[in-house]
């Protein structure tokens, strides 16, 4: 016999997937993390900057800097870098990409320029309060993006002017659809589910209700998209149909798709079985006593289901709702493929600056509160509605 | 309205309260071919505890599904205190229900199941705080309204089961084997606390068990089930001293079954040749005729050892003996091989046999009974 422990023996078990998960799971979400808030690319830029300013003491122009920039500036034209600066910094501040453009261009012609002959904008205090915020890699800068705020030069936290104020609003409408979109599949789902557990729906409808729940699963995901532009779209199947009902004119037809409308419809169809499973298992599992006792004890059959029926499903309408909430909430291929310009959700954002943008640090900032959001919920919300009294 | 006035006169029709529940020709099949209730007549009494008895798969539960309204007969009509039920739905019949499983509502406290019935009936708030102290007091539970069923003991739940069906005072409690989910010591406690209650409350309780002892020890009246069908009613003593037959004979209590053919015939007795040849004298319960061949049943206890040819006795061989406190069980084989079992009063001075040993056991032709085989 060969001794292996049996806790040596589980280890081993496991091993395999717990390295999947570190590697493809924990990994990618730790570097997401740091990068919201550990932004080295300008540090990176201009590591002499960065040392002197590390040193000073926020007040004035401080001249000790002056050559230190001259000196990045040079290198980064030298290296064919300024234009990956000057758009960086830009995004700290509207301008900045002329200043460094228009300096740097100096700079090659007459090296040893002083920069407040170059531009006068290099004589304001507040220009060097950002070039020492910014080329420390260390930044809380993306995350406040993401809620909307920004720091004035003196240091105080307010919110963005109303034009730059985008992610906090579309982080509300992102949870707003997914609590419609929950809503909806509860009240699609809930009948169904309880359609399914009745005894009294007779086996063969029982099998065509499963097959329809579970259809979806088997489709891809891009083919019911498309199957729901050709239904939906202006000139779909039912924008044909109630014109050809008469029920609207040929200037009545209506915007079903490519809007927050379109959105919804699908992202319901999509996730309507994690709604529906985990409530049908639960109903599965509740003994049929109950109902009975209840009805026994004299209760009419509405009473039956309000007072006996639905408080013992809770559960599975609490597990249904999360699941779908919280998938809603970082949904994004639906809204990108029928969500036009309208029903985009904050995943879509996040795809924006990782592929268009180039915007990183913001995307893991967004991703960053996104997950935060979502683990919040997913502790807490399972205790409340245990605290509510509602376990079976 | 005429509905009404009808029910409201029926009790004091013609001076005879209406029977508790009346069954008239009911049948119940669920596949269309095999009866599972089989053109059952029953009346049971108000205030009456009537247990069905019955061997698993004969049909008990599905009497008492009908009698709660959760399947309807296939044929024949039922009546809960003069008035047809047999197509109304459960809600309506005013009924008491008690399950194996107690079906306490979970969510519920204990308080609150209580009251349930009672909220279904739209009682106001005040009595039905007042009736749930009083049903608690009741089982001896007070004090606990404000626990959830998973905080009690399988015992305390089964209580609460039985006087939520018990606190609106229906015509009628259905049981369905509510001690089986109880260990052995428990469900003899529990026995004591409904026929404690009964007694107490007097309600028209229809019991269900495949428990024979239980069955013996709480009712007014038993009725034997066999394959949907009534075998016997009886009182419990009737039943166990005047088995109608060979059915009810080996159902209820232990019995030794002879077989044999009848020789002679008198009016209330007969005289069985038994397979080994001994001939004996025995009740003529099934109006048998000379020459039938028959089963005798003797109970066990009604042996005693005799000499050979005195009297009705057989001759056996001891196989075993098992002392079992205050009797001993002593197994025996007669001659052509048919089992007979003995049991023997542990008085002190009896002497007991030696296994090996051939005796003849003797009993008294009231005691054996001839059922056609
Ligand atoms: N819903 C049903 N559909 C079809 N057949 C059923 C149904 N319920 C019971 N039966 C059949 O009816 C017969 C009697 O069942 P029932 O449950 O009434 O027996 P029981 O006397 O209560 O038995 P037990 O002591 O095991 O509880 C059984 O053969 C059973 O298979
Ligand atoms: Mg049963």
């Amino acid at each position: 016999m060969n001794a292996v422990s049996p806790s040596r023996a589980g280890w081993a078990l496991v091993l395999p997937l717990v390295a999947f998960i570190v590697i493809a799971f924990l990994a990618p979400i730790a570097t997401m993390l740091l990068r919201s808030v550990h932004d080295p690319e300008i540090a990176d830029l201009m590591p002499r900057t960065r040392q002197t300013l590390a040193r000073w003491d926020g007040i004035g122009v401080p001249q000790m800097a002056t050559e230190a920039v001259t000196a990045d500036l040079r290198e980064a034209s030298a290296t064919n870098q300024i234009g990956r600066l000057a758009q960086r910094l830009n995004r700290e501040r509207n301008g900045l990409r002329v200043l460094i453009d228009v300096t740097a261009r100096h700079l090659e012609r007459e090296p040893d320029t002083k920069l407040s002959r170059i531009d006068p904008g290099w004589s304001d205090p507040a220009l060097w309060q950002i070039l020492a915020r910014v080329t420390s890699p260390w930044t809380g800068q993306h995350l406040l993006n993401a809620l909307d705020l920004t720091v004035t030069p003196d240091g105080a936290m307010v919110r963005q002017e109303e034009a730059r104020r985008l992610y906090v609003d579309l982080f509300l409408r992102t949870a707003w659809v997914a609590a419609l979109v929950t809503l909806i599949c509860a009240l699609l789902g809930y009948p169904y589910a309880y359609a399914y557990a009745m005894a009294a729906a007779g086996p063969s409808l029982r099998a065509l209700l499963l097959f329809l729940v579970l259809l979806p699963f088997w489709t891809s995901l891009l083919v019911r998209a498309t199957a729901w532009i050709v239904l939906l779209q202006r000139r779909g199947v039912i924008n044909e149909g109630l014109l050809a009902a008469g029920l609207i004119g040929e200037t009545g037809r209506l915007d079903l798709i490519y809007n927050m409308t379109g959105t919804i419809i699908v992202m319901v169809h999509v996730l309507l079985p994690f709604f529906v499973l985990p409530l049908y298992s639960v109903m599965a599992g509740l003994p049929t006593s109950y109902v009975r006792a209840s009805a026994s004890l004299g209760a009419h059959p509405v009473r039956t289901f309000a007072r006996v029926y639905l408080p013992l499903t809770y559960p599975g309408v609490a597990a249904g709702g999360l699941l779908v909430f919280i998938l809603s909430l970082g949904y994004y291929v639906t809204p990108a493929l029928v969500g036009g310009r309208t029903g985009q959700l904050i995943s879509n954002q996040i795809a924006f600056h990782m592929q268009r943008s180039l915007n990183w640090g913001l995307a893991a900032a967004l991703g960053t509160l996104l997950l935060l959001a979502v683990l919040l919920l997913a502790l807490t919300l399972p205790r409340l509605a245990e605290r509510g009294g509602l376990r079976a | 309205m005429l509905m009404k006035v009808t029910s409201a006169l029926a009790p004091s029709g013609n001076g005879i309260q209406a029977e508790a529940l009346v069954l008239r020709r009911v049948d119940k099949t669920y596949d269309g071919v095999s009866k599972v209730v089989d053109a059952l007549d029953l009346d049971v009494h108000p205030g009456e505890f009537l247990t069905i008895l019955g061997p698993s798969g004969s049909g008990k539960t599905s009497l008492l599904m009908m009698l709660a309204g959760f399947e309807a007969p296939s044929a024949g009509t039922i009546e809960i205190g003069g008035r047809d039920v047999s197509r109304l739905p459960p809600y309506k019949r005013n009924i008491g229900m008690v399950f194996q499983h107690y079906a306490l509502f979970p969510h519920l406290t204990v308080g609150e199941n209580l009251a349930y019935p009672l909220q279904a009936r739209g009682w106001r708030k005040s009595d039905i705080a007042e009736r749930v102290d009083w049903a608690l007091q009741l089982i001896h539970l007070d004090g606990m309204q404000d626990r959830r069923p998973a905080q009690l003991s399988g015992g305390q739940q089964q209580r609460i089961a039985v006087a939520r069906a018990l606190i609106y005072r229906p015509q009628l409690v259905l049981m369905d084997e509510p001690l089986g989910a109880l260990d052995k010591q428990l469900r003899e406690q529990m026995q004591d606390e409904i026929v404690r209650i009964h007694r107490e409350l007097r309600p028209t309780i229809v019991y269900v068990t495949h428990d024979q002892s239980e069955a013996l020890s709480l009712s007014d009246r038993v009725a034997v089930f066999e394959a949907g069908r009534i075998a016997q009613i009886g009182t419990p003593s009737e039943l166990y001293e005047q088995p109608g037959t060979a059915f009810v004979a080996g159902f209820i209590g232990e019995n030794n079954r002879i077989t044999g053919s009848v020789i002679a015939v008198t009016t209330e007795f007969c005289h069985v040749r038994c397979a080994d040849g001994a001939i004996v004298e025995a009740r003529n319960i099934a109006d048998v005729r000379i020459g039938d061949r028959v089963n005798l049943a003797v109970r066990p206890e009604r042996l005693r050892p005799t000499q050979a040819g005195d009297g009705s006795s057989v001759e056996v061989e001891v196989a075993d003996i098992t002392y079992l406190g205050e009797v001993s069980r002593v197994r025996c084989r007669m001659r052509d091989g048919t089992e007979i079992i003995w049991k023997l009063p542990n008085c002190g001075q009896s002497e007991r046999p030696n296994r090996g040993a051939t005796i003849a056991l003797g009993f008294s032709r009231e005691d054996a009974r001839a059922f056609a085989a």
